[in-house]
């Protein structure tokens, strides 16, 4: 049957090839559509992951991204670094630095302030230079380390020197800069094209701001060993901490993810929209098919077909030119995704590593699932019309 | 991992241009001692059962110190672009007291100049980033406070221009449906002395009737299918000024436009197809 | 083994009946080739689709091996027509996007014959109407005769016992009216019943027996 199905689809080559470039493009939408519903998500969970820190603790009943301060970061650190099952924590704090090189030009850059004892901390990698002393970290220093993007952008290197300004009740030039050098250029993880990003002890950037008094940081990161423990090691933070919120890593990702990026709901609109269209292709080609084939429909029905054959002819026909479409459309969709991802990379301060259509089996198999079933609905009615078409009517009709 | 500081930036600057729009007069009216003016919006509003009058404490720290503020109304922030889901919270308060409450005096995120003529804006920006400061025109500043809306407009665009591409590819499909169906109908057409061109003009006709009716219909759809949408986001984000798809005049007449030109193209595309001038191959091939 | 019992077709045309038969009882014998002549709208082609339980009459019955078709659900009476009628139409109804090898293959399929099997009776019935060059040809890529032939061989692909032909020459030339006429009388010679309805009076003229219709009733035999 299937055989008889194909063959009839393919008889009008032009208007075959045409419907399933038609059907492919929709296709390759759902493809790209499924591919960005979480994407941007996983790709954050994989970064968060790859650094190995799986607890992020901030104020309780801050929004993640308000920048929230916890007082007395460092104590809080050293008494969570005692709990068993805890491998390491640190406290990390954001700021704006201004800064000045060369000719004195004064530029903005992120600055991320930690403390704690580690060889590499898990938010960047040496890419060149020293990584910053273990007493570097630990005590005001004038040693700093330099984001990629930025050293290249401005022709920095180790070695270089650099003033930074006090940023306490804002910037301003009357204040006196202090002169630092940069030890090491870096590829920060979170780093966006040409961001200008820099780290450095909590206490060098807690005295530049003005905080140092009440011990600040954003946020503290908690490594777990063995990462089965971490139920347990929330519990005893929350218990010994009560003002401050834990999250996981998905947790995490979804409390920054969600409020920056509606991406899931707008796939969600364009997913329904681009099946509808995939659907409308296939039923419009469906029942002009049937239309047009009354009379051999009827001829196989004379001869003995029954109704189910005659609805399975159909039917088939409606599922091949599904499958057709979705072959050329997935390898379409995936190129047509890189495309796309390079547009929302655009998105203001978006990292490098993230992505936001990113392939994978789930977005595949949803794919594959859905234009089966928008398949299957489109070629149910025209191929239930042939099943039903009446032979006398038909017959008649054909010697009119 | 880190939390990003610019878009942190960004909402406080949102809150400080809330700031600016504030009525100073109602909070002038507050006698210094009682618990100062606040205005909050109807996601803290639903959050907390707050209402006009009540006192709210508040403090930057989550260990206090707590300040209290009396209610004085319900306001909206402006814009938030970065800040869509319904979760978020904001309040809008006199500067003053936000520098009295964080201990940051005369900070402030941004300043905002209006300046005589626009042509001084080079010479001013100069000026201002000789004291380390950046200036940006109200579009600059707006883009990137609303880069995303941007963004999604390239993304809105490449997938319109898709889904237009893949109807135009069906609507060819259809065509060529149509004009061999007709194919006999034609052949007997001309058979009884009817003129080529005459018979060009009619299957123009028809594909131009087919295109006007289905650019119509898919006008009225896709905007139904957007204001529903708009509904959908609307109510998701709990915010009522938010629209995912704007609908414009020079939107519905590129669209008749287009509509119109596709059929005209399909049609006579098909026409060149099925090679009227030959009646003996139409015949011969029905 | 095929009988029409007191049939009658009544059909509705707006408020307006049309009466296409009234009362033909008939019974067809095997190894005969009865045709049935008239003018338009004398009721042929409504007897032979009530024969072939495409359509039901409004009363009386017909009997098909001691059954009666108009008490067989439609999926019933289409197993009747893949197994037991081949029927042969004036328009052939041949799918043109098959082979004439194909077309012939089409009820054996539906059967669920055996690719092997069906193969082997396929080249049979193409030898037998001597359409061996023609096997790989499209029905738009041979003549009307032709065509007839394939159709006749695809009525036969199961070997039924009854062939009901509707105007099988309607489209065909003299010589090629002849030569399907020479196939169906050569069929009942085998064996079968074999029910024309035509008003070709050649054609007619080679069957054992000759019924006149007119105004739906067995006018003379």
């Amino acid at each position: 049957m299937i055989q008889l199905a194909f063959r009839s689809l393919v008889r009008h080559k032009s208007r075959l090839i045409l419907t399933i470039l038609a059907i492919s493009s929709s296709c390759a939408l759902v493809f790209d559509m499924f591919m960005l519903a979480n994407g941007f998500q996983k790709s954050l969970t994989s970064v968060l992951e790859n650094s190995g820190y799986q607890l992020r603790l901030i104020p309780k009943g801050a929004n993640p991204l308000s920048g929230s301060l916890i007082q007395q970061a460092n104590k809080i650190v050293q008494t969570i670094r005692k709990f068993p099952s805890v491998e390491n924590a640190f406290p990390l704090s954001l700021g704006i630095l201004p800064v000045s090189y060369q000719k004195g030009k004064v530029q903005f850059i992120e600055a991320f302030g930690f403390s704690g004892k580690f060889k590499n901390p898990p938010f960047y990698k040496i890419l060149s230079g020293e990584n910053l002393s273990e007493k570097a970290v630990s005590e005001k220093s004038n040693e700093i380390i330099i984001s990629r993007g930025f050293a290249r952008k401005e022709k920095l290197s180790p070695g270089d020197l650099v003033k930074i300004y006090p940023f306490s009740r804002g910037f301003s030039l009357i204040k006196k800069p202090k002169t630092f050098r940069i030890s090491a250029v870096a590829f920060f993880n979170l780093e966006g094209t040409g961001e200008k990003m820099a780290a450095l002890s909590l206490k060098t950037l807690e005295t530049l701001q003005g905080n140092l008094s009440r011990d600040p940081a954003n946020v503290i990161l908690v490594k777990v060993d063995p990462a089965e423990n971490i139920k347990e090691v929330s519990f005893l933070i929350k218990k010994r901490f009560p003002n401050l919120r834990i999250y996981n890593i998905p947790e995490f990702v979804d409390a920054i993810a969600k409020p920056v990026f509606p991406l899931d709901a707008v796939s969600l609109v364009m997913r329904v929209v681009a099946s509808c269209m995939v659907f409308l292709f296939l039923f419009i080609f469906l029942a002009l098919t049937v239309q047009e084939s009354k009379g051999e429909l009827a001829g196989l029905k004379s001869i003995g077909f029954q109704s189910t054959s005659c609805f399975l002819i159909v039917f088939l026909q409606g599922l091949l030119l599904t499958l057709s479409g979705t072959m050329i459309g997935i390898p379409f969709g995936y190129f047509l995704a890189q495309y796309l991802n390079h547009i929302f990379q655009g998105f203001p301060f978006v990292p490098e590593q993230l992505h936001f259509f990113i392939l994978t089996p789930s977005s595949l198999i949803f794919t594959l699932i859905t234009l089966f079933l928008v398949g299957s609905a489109a070629g149910f009615i025209p191929a239930f019309q042939a099943s039903r078409s009446n032979l006398l009517q038909i017959l008649h009709e054909e010697l009119e | 991992m880190a939390i990003k500081p610019k878009p942190l930036l960004i909402l406080i600057s949102l809150l400080f241009a809330q700031l600016l729009i504030l009525n100073s007069a109602s909070a002038a009216s507050v006698s210094s001692n009682s618990p100062h003016p606040i205005f909050i919006n109807q996601a803290l509003k639903a959050a907390l059962s707050l209402k006009k009058g009540d006192l709210i404490q508040l403090s930057p720290y989550p260990q206090g110190p707590w300040s209290a503020f009396k209610i004085a109304g319900y306001q909206e922030p402006r814009f938030q672009p970065l800040n869509l889901y319904y979760t978020n919270c904001a309040v809008t308060m006199n500067l003053s007291d936000l520098w009295k409450l964080t201990g940051k005096k005369g900070e402030a995120s941004f300043i905002t100049l209006k300046l005589k003529h626009k042509r001084e804006f080079k010479k001013v920006s100069e000026v201002m980033s000789l004291l380390g400061l950046h200036l940006e025109k109200p579009e600059q500043f707006a883009n990137q406070g609303i880069g995303l809306s941007r963004i999604f407009e390239r993304f809105a665009r490449v997938i319109a221009w898709l889904s237009f591409g893949a109807g135009t590819i069906f609507l060819f499909s259809l065509m060529i449906f149509k004009t061999e169906e007709e194919r006999k109908e034609m052949g007997y057409l001309q058979a009884i002395g009817i003129g080529k061109k005459t018979i060009a003009k009619l299957l123009l006709m028809d594909g131009l009737f087919l295109s006007l009716a289905g650019t119509g219909i898919g006008l009225i759809f896709g905007t139904l299918t957007g204001m529903a949408v708009n509904s959908i986001f609307q109510w998701y984000f709990h915010k009522p000024e938010m629209k995912f798809a704007v609908f414009s005049k020079s939107i519905y007449w590129n669209l008749l436009i287009l509509g119109i030109l596709t059929g005209i193209l399909a049609t006579l595309l098909s026409l060149a197809r099925i090679q009227i001038l030959k009646v003996a191959k139409l015949f011969e091939k029905s | 083994m095929l009988q029409a019992l007191d049939l009658h077709k009544t059909y509705f045309m707006g408020k307006e009946e049309i009466h296409a038969l009234k009362g033909i009882t008939f019974s067809f014998e095997t190894e005969t080739m009865s045709a049935f002549v008239g003018p338009s709208g004398s009721g042929k082609s409504s007897l032979l689709h009530l024969l072939a339980g495409i359509d039901l009459p409004t009363k009386g019955e017909v009997h098909l091996n001691g059954k009666t078709l108009s008490g067989l659900s439609e999926a019933e009476r289409t197993r009747v027509r893949l197994r037991q009628i081949g029927l042969v139409f004036q328009r052939f109804f041949l799918l043109p996007y098959l082979t004439a090898e194909e077309n012939i293959e089409l009820p054996l399929l539906e059967a669920g014959v055996k690719r092997q099997e069906r193969k082997k009776r396929t080249r049979e019935l193409l030898n037998l109407f001597e359409l061996e060059n023609r096997a790989n040809h499209r029905p738009w890529q041979i003549s009307g005769g032709e065509k007839q032939r394939i159709a006749i061989a695809r009525a036969l692909a199961n070997n039924p016992p009854i062939i009901l032909a509707d105007e099988p020459t309607g489209e065909l030339d003299e010589a090629n009216t002849k030569r399907i006429g020479t196939i169906l009388k050569n069929l009942a010679k085998e064996g079968k019943i074999v029910v024309l309805a035509t008003h070709n009076l050649e054609l007619a003229q080679q069957a054992n027996q000759v019924i006149l219709l007119r105004d739906g009733k067995i006018e003379k035999k």
